[in-house]
């Protein structure tokens, strides 16, 4: 030793006290608090469980409605002036029909600016038009899916991925095999176009009861349209069944749902 | 003083003087009965967080340093330190040198940044930018808390979210061509965005076109949020029916309604983009948000007592593919930004991206939705400048005047590295330190009596050499010092980062004597890593927009490039010239004449344990190899941002001018700095998915008379960043004193 810190006399050994905490509460009321007003290095009360946090959101939710009210009270108040100024202050009635023109005239002139705006060539607007006119053809069946821009799906994007395939249900020929028939649907056929002819087989599984026994099937892709072989038996449960259409090597090449 | 008072106080040794070990030493200052030594093992303060002047005056960092505004920690005490400036008159145009300071008050200091962005290509494979206005919050990173400005309250909570989703809304949406570097912003939508996300309040009589632009905005804005809030509440109300076992037949039919209808949503919003494809990156977004708000329902983490720290096992990308991101939403410009900002990639290796899903999301509420003030402040000088010099001078001389709180002197002892940790175990699961071994650069008595009066320049700030210390080094070349335990200290604080730590603390020679044959500290050593860095600086003689950059100073990550992220520092350049002119002032010079430099840019990057290798470890080799770095960036990398910068055969490396002030721009000598840092406490702590869980908290009690304190503790924050290492120092300080500062007072500890 031959710098500070300085020696002096020796003391009993130094030990950390023991603490209460050795670690953070993690808990959400250790850190969340409302708003309301107290003392303390966080203002705020803790919200120690589930249920305080529901108070807290319904305090919240009051004042919220309060402060609505209070808007809205406002607005009438407003309103009814206007009303007032226009038609004088002793006539109810036309004090109300001066509103409701305030109000008509209003809506007009916004819809007249909406009409403005998307006949303005260079405006976002219209463009999100467009994509909502397609949109709604889309969702009514009116829209061709030949005739989607190519652009709206890049093969193989991760948007295109997450949606799922819009292809209609195809024509499937079904031919029950056993003897115990179901009467059977096909909910979902979606298999990849240009597909090699081939007897591929495929099991179905119940969506609902995960044990059940699949139901073992054939597809056979070299006919038009395709013909699905399946095996029903009476103690299936009846539901939505699902299978994976598959090549030898495993590569999955569609999906086929049916219901029983 | 008695001897019997002397004998009272708690004598606490700090080793280390980085934001952690400063963080503790205000601490202990502020209570009585401690005397407080730190020793530091360069001639500066700071840590990862220094920065020095070259003999021109010029800020030589050590990384890109920014300050978030959630900082409320790292800005209480610097808020605290500079009331002692103020009080003290200290500052830049003082006429005695010893009481200058770059900076007096903490306004000149810091000030707030609300621009921000990432780089990314589109789908064709051209360059854009998204950069975001971010809105300013009430109240001051640091003040106290009052029920106004208080983050952290679920009102505070939504309404941030509300507040930051309707600002992000805005400032992506704008027409084609607005967003390609090197064009300009059309002014229009410029003015537009201000008037629209700052005024609210405008006529719109007056504005028509600011108006339909802001309706357009809305209405398509607003499907988008529609939509995404549908298949939120879709997605959870799936995960909901999960939850409760109902009968298969109705459950089968809900679920379809519920796929059905999210299904339906996602194409909504894809077509939506397919037509506009500049909603792309709006889209990757939302998906990111509504993903996080999915996946938090789903882990249950906010009510979990571990909070956030439940999903730390694994990392932040995969979680979100877990809870049904898309891969291009976590490959998007957004993510590449975070784990740029945080160098979050195993062994440095750029195809290793690995970041603890909990301390990501922690840090991001706490990024987005508790800032005050703005969401990031920037410091007019280095950070040694702005930072430690004021918090090195203040605690080397104790306060004790007016109504300011009284303050005990902390000595200083520079150039003391730490080589050696001497532990006994007397119990099988508790130890002692019995001895710390210092070697010391030069005669230690000699070192000490520069640490105490002279360890800054005549601008107050840290040169970038031990030029001060010459004197003292020569006199003895290399020292050494021992500390005993009970004798010269009773406490230690261990504030050095974990390299150095690990390699102080590890005794080959007697196992029994290795603080590592604890299992907590022996999983530590083992999953707590780092990642070495790099920096440069470049100095240019054209501003930024002659570059052909007009979106003004901000925060570009995400670049790609072999430098991340890109920051303008044009504004640390009136700090340079004011030193220039305090020397001139001092020497009776005339005032230096202009140096030519237009502006500033800084850039970083993590440092792959390869290229580290290749290099040997030498740091004159990893040098060389980071400016070929750099002038790959300037010669070609930077041209999408800087396009101006390139004609014909000229390049943006053309454009550095001259170290020397004095001497003509464009003389040959490159205005550049390049740092590395690759070796013990320089590197940088990663926060690595299942290794969160093994770091051991400044609580721990194991070694009795010993605590620790650094970011790569277990200190609540647990990322590394500057208000970790504040957070770790104060609870080092709670350790020792059992009250002070109490673990409330460390905002944001117990944050889920």
């Amino acid at each position: 030793m031959s710098t500070a810190p300085e020696s002096s006399q020796v003391k009993r050994p130094f030990q950390r006290p023991v603490l209460e905490a050795t670690g953070p509460n993690r808990r959400a009321g250790g850190f969340y608090r409302t708003a309301d007003d107290e003392q303390g290095a966080l203002p705020g009360i803790p919200l120690t469980g589930a249920e305080d946090a529901v108070v807290a959101a319904v305090r919240l939710g009051y004042k919220v409605a309060a402060a609505q009210i209070d808007r809205s009270a406002r607005l009438a108040r407003r309103l009814r002036e206007a009303g007032e100024r226009a038609a004088g202050p002793d006539s109810e009635r036309k004090a109300v029909d001066a509103t409701e023109r305030l109000l008509f005239d209003s809506m007009m002139t916004g819809l007249e600016w909406l009409e403005g705006v998307a006949a303005d060539p260079s405006c976002p607007l219209k463009r999100l038009v467009a994509a909502e006119y397609r949109l709604l053809g889309s969702l009514f069946g009116l829209t061709p899916g030949a005739e989607k821009p190519a652009h709206t799906a890049p093969a193989g994007s991760d948007a295109a991925a997450a949606r799922p395939p819009q292809t209609p249900v195809a024509p499937l020929r079904i031919v029950l095999l056993g003897a115990e028939r179901r009467a059977v649907r096909v909910k979902a056929c979606e298999i990849a176009p240009n597909l090699a002819p081939a007897e591929l087989p495929v099991a179905f599984y119940s969506t609902q009861a995960i044990d059940a026994p699949p139901l073992e099937g054939q597809l056979v892709t070299s006919t038009t349209p395709p013909i699905l072989r399946v095996t029903t038996w009476q103690r299936s449960p009846a539901g939505l069944w699902r299978a994976a259409v598959c090549l030898a090597d495993g590569e999955q090449v569609g999906i086929l749902e049916i219901e029983l | 003083m008695t001897e019997a008072a002397r004998a009272d106080r708690v004598r606490v040794v700090i080793v280390g003087g980085g934001c952690a070990g400063m963080a503790a030493a205000w601490q202990l200052s502020r209570l009585p009965g401690y005397d407080v030594h730190l020793y530091e093992r360069s001639w500066r303060l700071g840590g990862k967080g220094a920065s020095g002047r070259d003999e021109h005056g010029r800020i030589l960092e050590h990384g890109l340093h920014i300050w978030l505004g959630f900082y409320e920690n790292a800005f209480r005490m610097m808020r605290e330190c500079y009331a002692e400036v103020e009080a003290r008159g200290w500052g830049p145009a003082r006429e005695e040198p010893q009481d200058r300071l770059p900076h007096g008050s903490i306004d000149e200091a810091f000030f707030p940044e609300p621009h921000v962005g990432v780089a990314g290509h589109n789908r064709a494979h051209e360059w854009e930018v998204w950069s975001g206005h971010l809105p300013p919050m009430k109240g001051r990173p640091g003040d106290p808390i009052d029920p106004e400005s208080n983050p952290f309250t679920l009102v505070s909570y939504l309404a941030r979210c509300f507040h930051l989703i309707k600002t992000l809304m805005l400032s992506v949406v704008g027409p084609p061509g607005g967003d390609v570097p090197g064009q300009p912003r059309p002014e229009e939508r410029s003015h537009s965005d201000e008037a629209v996300e700052l005024d609210f309040s405008f006529d719109a009589a007056r504005s028509p076109r600011v108006l339909v632009e802001r309706m357009a905005r809305m209405l398509r804005g607003g499907v988008l949020t529609t939509a995404a809030g549908v298949l939120q509440g879709v997605t959870i109300l799936e995960d909901w029916l999960r939850t409760f076992k109902l009968a298969p037949q109705a459950a089968g039919t809900v679920f379809e309604f519920v796929e059905a209808v999210a299904a339906q949503t996602r194409k909504l919003l894809h077509d939506v983009v397919a037509v506009d494809e500049r909603l792309r990156w709006k889209t990757e977004l939302i998906d990111i948000v509504i993903t996080i708000a999915v996946g938090l329902y789903r882990d249950r983490v906010l009510f979990d007592e571990r909070g956030l720290d439940a999903i730390n096992h694994i990392d932040y990308r995969d979680w979100l593919i877990k809870h049904g991101a898309t891969r291009t939403a976590v490959d998007s410009p957004f993510m590449n930004g975070i784990y740029d900002l945080v160098f979050a990639y195993r062994n440095g290796d750029h195809d290793k991206r690995a970041l603890a899903a909990g301390v990501a999301l922690r840090g991001a509420l706490r990024m987005f939705f508790t800032y005050r003030g703005a969401m990031f402040f920037r410091m007019r000088s280095g950070m040694g400048d702005a930072v430690f010099s004021p918090l090195y001078k203040v605690l080397r001389e104790g306060t004790a005047t007016g109504d300011r709180p009284a303050r005990g002197r902390v000595t200083f002892h520079f150039l003391h590295a730490l080589s050696r940790v001497e532990l006994d175990f007397e119990q099988e699961d508790a130890g002692r330190i019995a001895r710390l071994v210092f070697t010391t650069r030069g005669d230690p008595a000699a070192l000490d009596a520069i640490s105490g009066t002279a360890a800054l320049d005549h601008f107050g700030c840290w040169p970038d050499d031990d030029r001060l210390f010459a004197s003292a080094a020569g006199k003895q070349g290399e020292g050494s010092v021992t500390l005993h335990a009970d004798e010269d200290f009773d406490v230690v604080i261990l504030a050095t980062g974990v390299v150095d730590f690990v390699a102080a603390c590890a005794d080959g020679a007697d196992p029994k004597a290795d603080l590592f044959r604890l299992p907590q500290w022996s999983a530590m050593r083992k999953h707590v890593q780092t990642a070495a860095t790099k920096a440069a600086q470049v100095w240019l003689n054209r501003d930024l927009d002659e570059l052909g950059w007009h979106r003004g100073p901000g925060l570009i990550s995400a670049l790609g490039t072999p430098f991340g992220t890109w920051a303008d520092m044009t504004h640390t350049l009136g700090s340079e010239r004011a030193w220039r002119e305090a020397r001139a002032r001092d020497r009776k010079e005339p005032p230096p004449p202009p140096d030519g430099v237009r502006s500033v840019a800084a850039f970083c990057s993590v440092l792959s344990n390869d290229e580290v290798e290749s290099a040997d470890g030498a740091r004159d080799k990893l040098t060389e190899h980071v400016e070929r770095d750099l002038h790959t960036l300037l010669e070609s990398g930077i041209a999408s941002f800087w396009p101006l910068a390139f004609s014909g055969e000229q390049t943006a490396l053309d454009a550095l001018v001259a170290a020397d002030p004095q001497q003509a721009a464009g003389s040959g000598i490159p205005g550049q700095h390049v740092q590395v840092n690759f070796a013990g406490s320089e590197r940088y702590t990663l926060a690595l998915p299942g290794s969160i869980g093994h770091r051991v908290s400044p609580l721990d009690r194991s070694v009795t008379n010993m605590t620790i304190a650094g970011d790569w503790t277990a200190c609540g924050l647990d990322a590394g960043c500057v208000e970790a290492a504040v957070m770790s120092g104060m609870l080092a300080v709670h350790a020792i004193t059992g009250h002070t500062p109490s673990l409330d007072d460390i905002v944001g500890y117990h944050h889920p």
